[in-house]
């Protein structure tokens, strides 16, 4: 509150906390200062994994640099990323969206992601004899999700469940004499080397039955196990200052570190999808594709926004694998309420103290909406309900950075919590 | 000279956007317009010649705007101003 009580407010209990430093308040630009402008121990960074294919390419564009300092990054396989995730050696991963049913209590944190709005030509299922009579099926060596698509689509569309085969990555079609071959990657993009009967390709095909978008991967986090979360806070008591560096142990008054993250991810995304066309360029002749088709399949073939269709797609999915036995049945599908608005347009504030006010703000777990008139938009706490803190930023303050320094004392104050920001889709 | 203060409020419209840009027409963006737990306040940056004079120049920028002043808080620092 600005003014309303001269004590601070402490959150937690304080024996909970490691006080590392404690400094006259006078020695501080403000009484909210932010702890930006204090010299502290850094604090354990959060581990990121994610892959590295060519889908996923603009989600991890530039990521590195804007994890510097926050977390770090590690490419690896899905498989490992998925076992590492669910031990707990990474606590954020980009992981193939069956990986998420098959963990356990996991939540989106990102709305990057991952999709197709229709064909999305790297995973394809070609076919020797008719739909309805495939009795074997040859699957790509690296997808457990396509491979459960397929499934889905083959059962419900013509009843069959054939008897499943792997395909290793160097043998060819030719070498398997399946009655049908699931294909991913570029193997999928470039002409089959055989002709087929018939040839689906599962996102085409996924819209076309279902009407919804098909989420092949995204940002996944354990709901709950912050071990790796900590930060820094500031507390002023009488004349001092004291700074903390809060861990694992005393989590829960943090300024939420995975919504940083999550704005982080959404940050990359929208860089990455902005260079669309540099990553085209560089990945094509490594991977043997025509740049057109590289282009065309990085900028419309796919989708990186997380939004309400693609959820709907993605629960649609558990529903069916689920129903299959593919999936483990009563998995929660949760999602950060933070998750489905991006970051972008709160950054376009032409006044650069408050664009700075604005991303500590996202970064505190607040939410952004635009407005129209004289406010440039509208800053949310995480409480969402009628008692909750919310308040206007304008375009054109009388001082702008009297504007900020009042946000930021604001985002300050809120008193509520927001470390568990989650909703849930009902499965 | 600026006077830093908050004056807690009732609307003068059920719609935060509305009623943020009366303030703002009203004169008053050198304000934070929000709310807080529920409750309505417009946090003021105010020049003024004195105290007195900020409080109640901004009390009339809540009234030209359609609200009502319920209750005015003044941080430690403005303490010695709204003494005088």
């Amino acid at each position: 509150m600005p003014t309303r009580t001269p004590t601070p407010t402490i959150r937690e209990p304080r024996r909970s906390t490691r006080p590392i430093l404690t400094m006259p308040a006078t020695l501080t630009n403000e009484s909210d200062s932010t702890p930006a402008s204090v010299p502290v121990a850094a604090p354990p960074r959060v581990a990121v994994g994610a892959v590295s294919y060519l889908n996923s390419k603009p989600l991890i564009e530039g990521l590195d640099e804007l994890l510097e300092g926050h977390a770090t990054l590690r490419l690896d396989y899905p498989s490992r990323l998925a076992d590492d995730l669910a031990s707990g050696a990474l606590d954020v991963a980009l992981i193939p969206s069956i990986e998420y049913f098959r963990g356990q209590n996991y939540e989106v944190i990102s709305d990057a992601c991952v999709a197709a709005h229709g064909p999305v030509l790297s995973v394809k299922l070609y076919s020797r004899v008719p739909w309805g009579e495939v009795r074997s099926l040859a699957l790509d060596e690296g997808s457990r999700t396509s491979a459960t698509l397929a499934r889905i689509l083959l059962a419900e569309r013509h009843g069959v469940f054939p008897k499943l085969e792997p395909l290793p990555l160097d043998h060819r079609t030719q070498d398997s004499s399946a009655d049908a071959i699931l294909l991913i990657g570029d193997r999928a993009i470039l002409p089959p080397q055989e002709k087929f009967l018939g040839t689906w390709d599962l996102g085409e095909e996924w819209l076309e039955w279902t009407g919804l978008p098909f989420v092949f991967a995204m940002w996944v986090g354990r709901r709950g196990v912050r071990s790796q979360e900590s930060g820094v806070r500031m507390e002023k008591h009488d004349n001092l200052v004291e700074v903390t560096y809060v861990t694992s142990s005393s989590h829960s008054a943090l300024r939420t570190p995975r919504s940083a993250l999550a704005n982080l991810l959404s940050a990359a995304r929208d860089l990455g999808v902005a260079r669309l066309d540099d990553i085209a360029r560089r990945e094509a002749p490594l991977l043997g594709l025509s740049l057109p088709t590289t282009v065309s399949y990085l900028s419309e073939n796919l989708q990186y926004h997380l939004g309400p269709a693609e959820r709907n797609g993605l629960k649609l999915f558990y529903e069916l694998a689920a129903g299959m036995g593919l999936a483990p049945n009563g998995v929660e599908l949760r999602f950060r309420q933070d998750c489905s608005r991006s970051p972008h347009e709160a950054m376009m504030h032409p006044n650069k103290h408050i664009r700075a006010a604005i991303e500590y703000a996202l970064a505190c777990g607040w939410r952004f909406t635009p407005s129209q008139g004289h406010a440039f938009g509208r800053l949310w706490c995480p409480e969402q309900t009628r008692e909750d803190c919310h308040f206007s930023v304008w375009s054109t303050p009388r001082n702008p950075q009297g504007h900020a320094r009042y946000i930021r004392s604001q985002v300050d104050a809120c008193p509520h919590v927001h470390t568990d920001t989650t909703t849930t889709e009902e499965s | 000279m600026s006077y830093e203060f908050t004056l807690w409020v009732r609307p003068g419209t059920s719609d935060p956007d509305a009623w943020a840009n009366a303030v703002y027409e009203a004169g008053g963006d050198d304000s934070l317009v929000g709310s807080d737990c529920g409750q309505d306040y417009i946090r003021f940056d105010r020049e003024a010649a004195s105290f007195d004079e900020a409080v109640r120049s901004a009390m009339r920028t809540v009234l030209q705007a359609g609200g009502q002043v319920n209750r005015l808080d003044v941080p430690e620092a403005q303490l010695a101003w709204a003494a005088q």
